[in-house]
């Protein structure tokens, strides 16, 4: 059983009358625990594939389908619960929040979700600690380096145990050692927390790492390979 | 959490911020302050108004205010009188005879309208018998301090109210009145009227004392005697009034007690003061919603510097906004976060605000505003020149909901466009 099919998705941009195929009929299926890559160079349509998944934008054509729910189904207000409940987000700029505490940001997700207080904090300090920033907790982003910024990012991605966890280009500004730091932890999460990660970059040594590669060009799905047993 | 957030978002531009606070904060101020100098000011004139010059209620023959002639009376005014008196809420009652007459010096002549009151009574309804003159004045002016040596030379130099012993003709002019008159304390003054038979009569009445209020018109144009002499030149019966004159315990049960004296004696005219001086019921039934009008007026202009910088805020926090939706923060969270930080911004100016115009308020209601180099225009209007601000309670209220009113009413536009962003777009957007 998948936990994430794509059929036959578009993306057609019409821009300055010129219509830009950004997704170009793809279809693709992911099951629970994958650890994925979709890479392809700038402009090849990652980025657009990943926000179709994650629900922040609607293909022109084709369904996506998240245990048995079309996404495109759903009216706006539902979606954003849907992603809430579903996915975890890590973006390349991190994007946590500033005025808060690296425990907070991890929280934010789990109190929208409502959490009482106690799992909050327990759940904070469980996956801040596991991405090795245990004592870092009370820092505020502003405080922290790029890479442990990133691994605070990808515990609040983690916060609320979603389906899936989608990183764009995760590892496009760090260096080689926080970029090799942050695959570690996302590998052992990915296996611990059984989470399926799906990550579009271009970078070799993120794509070494991965399980699964999905090459991606011009919108299309050019191969789509497993590198590593699970 | 939201509450959190949206505070500590409030600080994120510290300099923004507080320039934003300070400007509410200089509005709050410059509104409160203004609005209690407006208030204090119309609260003494009404005070001072019905203090020295109209008392609470006056009850006359229905036709005497359009018309004053002398036989207008309001009939058996002792019994009249002594009635009222019993009512619970009164606290005194004067009868007057009120008569226009032509009042001459040596120097000039002018015409007045001449007051017939019982000095004791009159004390009860009236101050006048207080503005003769100030002994503290008159004491550290000529460095007096032995009591009996003020009370002396008051009584000789400055005058006095009516003294019940004498059987002399005794007239209580004011000031203004005396300085057109060039009369002084003793000067003997000619007072020429209207018999009840028509004929045209005078008599010779002695300064006995001059009155200052901050009313210079009422100071020009009303003097006093006693109502026997009136009477006896006028050839009115001295048991007889034109006018009623009622002081009550509280001035809020006014338009009450007049509503009740009009049902109880429905031949005669009772007006409170504010019927008796429309200008001023008008300026405390006006002055009230001029006030708030002037605070709407101050908070919009400010609303609009608010709503400028909110959207700066959001326009500067369009990828994390992006992010927030995009994680699963509805709409309703990002417009109710960034409607907390704008009534943040706007609450901490208008508290600080509020809180500096209470203390110049408290510190000026005490020692006043002394605007004596003003007194002649001031006082020409009725006003007094020394102002003591106040506002109550009620408006401190009200204009906190303003403030918070005007906050959630700035924050919506730019709340609206952050809720137009679409994630996706807001996340690719570089700042």
């Amino acid at each position: 059983m998948k936990i994430l099919t794509l059929n036959n998705v578009h993306k057609i941009y019409n821009e300055s009358e010129v219509q830009v195929h950004a997704v170009n009929s793809v279809s693709l299926g992911f099951d629970k625990g994958e650890f994925a890559a979709i890479v392809g160079p700038s402009g090849s349509g990652k980025t657009t594939l990943l926000n179709m998944i994650g629900g922040l934008d609607q293909p022109t054509e084709g369904e996506i389908i998240v245990n048995s729910t079309n996404i495109g189904d759903l009216k706006p207000s539902k979606l954003i619960d849907f992603r809430m409940y579903n996915i975890g987000f890590v973006f390349q700029a991190y994007n946590l929040i500033p005025v808060l505490t690296a425990r907070e940001n991890v929280e934010f997700i789990m109190h929208l979700q409502g959490w009482p207080k106690q799992r909050r904090e327990a759940r904070s300090r469980e996956l801040l600690e596991a991405v090795g920033l245990g004592d870092r907790m009370d820092s505020r982003p502003s405080k922290m380096s790029g890479g442990q910024q990133q691994r605070v990012a990808v515990a609040r991605a983690l916060a609320s145990k979603p389906r899936f966890v989608l990183a764009d280009e995760p590892t496009a500004n760090l260096d080689s050692q926080a970029t090799e730091n942050l695959l570690d932890i996302m590998e052992r999460l990915n296996r611990e927390e059984e989470v399926t990660f799906i990550f579009s970059t271009h970078d070799n040594r993120v794509v070494k790492k991965a399980h699964r590669v999905i090459t991606i060009e011009d919108g299309q799905v050019e191969t789509d390979e497993l590198q590593k047993d699970r | 959490m939201l509450l959190s957030i949206a505070w500590k978002n409030v600080w994120r531009n510290r300099m923004r911020s507080l320039i934003v606070m300070i400007a509410v904060t200089i509005g709050m101020i410059g509104g409160i302050f203004s609005s209690a100098v407006f208030k204090g000011m119309s609260d003494q004139r009404v005070k001072e108004a019905i203090k020295y010059e109209t008392s609470h209620i006056q009850i006359h023959h229905p036709q005497f205010m359009e018309n004053q002639e002398l036989g207008f009376t309001v009939g058996s005014s002792r019994q009249l009188a002594a009635d009222i008196r019993s009512i619970p809420g009164v606290r005194s009652v004067s009868r007057r005879l009120e008569v226009p007459v032509m009042i001459k010096s040596t120097a000039t002549g002018t015409g007045v309208q001449l007051m017939g009151i019982d000095p004791g009574k009159e004390k009860g309804v009236t101050a006048i018998h207080e503005a003769l003159y100030d002994s503290a004045d008159v004491a550290e002016h000529y460095g007096f301090t032995d009591p009996e040596k003020i009370h002396s030379f008051l009584r000789d130099s400055v005058g006095e109210y009516f003294r019940e012993s004498s059987r002399a003709r005794q007239i209580v002019i004011g000031e203004e009145l005396a300085e057109q008159l060039k009369a002084d304390i003793k000067t003997k003054l000619v007072v020429n009227l209207q018999t009840t038979d028509g004929s045209l009569s005078g008599g010779v009445f002695r300064v006995a004392g001059i009155y200052r209020i901050t009313n210079s018109t009422f100071e020009n144009t009303v003097a006093f005697v006693k109502k026997e002499a009136l009477a006896e030149l006028t050839g009115l019966d001295t048991a007889s009034a034109h006018e009623i004159a009622i002081r009550v315990d509280d001035n809020r049960q006014v338009d009450l007690l007049v509503d009740q004296l009009s049902q109880k004696y429905p031949g005669l005219s009772v007006m409170s003061w504010k019927e008796i001086q429309p200008e001023l019921g008008m300026i405390t039934q006006w002055l009230d919603v001029m006030l708030y009008f002037i605070m709407v007026i101050i908070l919009l202009a400010l609303g609009f510097g608010i709503v400028n910088t909110m959207l700066m805020v959001v326009m500067e926090r369009v990828k994390e906004l992006g992010m927030l939706m995009a994680i699963g923060m509805n709409r309703a969270r990002v417009f109710g976060m960034i409607m907390l930080e704008t009534i943040f911004l706007s609450i901490t100016g208008g508290v600080i605000g509020m809180v500096l115009a209470g203390l110049l308020i408290r510190y000026f209601g005490n020692h006043g505003i002394n605007l004596e180099s003003f007194a002649r225009g001031f006082e020409a209007i009725g006003y007094n020149p020394m102002l003591y601000p106040q506002i109550g309670m009620p408006f401190y209220l009200t204009i906190t909901g303003l403030i918070i009113l005007t906050a959630i009413v700035a924050s919506i536009y730019p709340a609206v466009k952050a809720l137009r962003m679409n994630p996706a777009e807001a996340l690719r957007i570089e700042i």
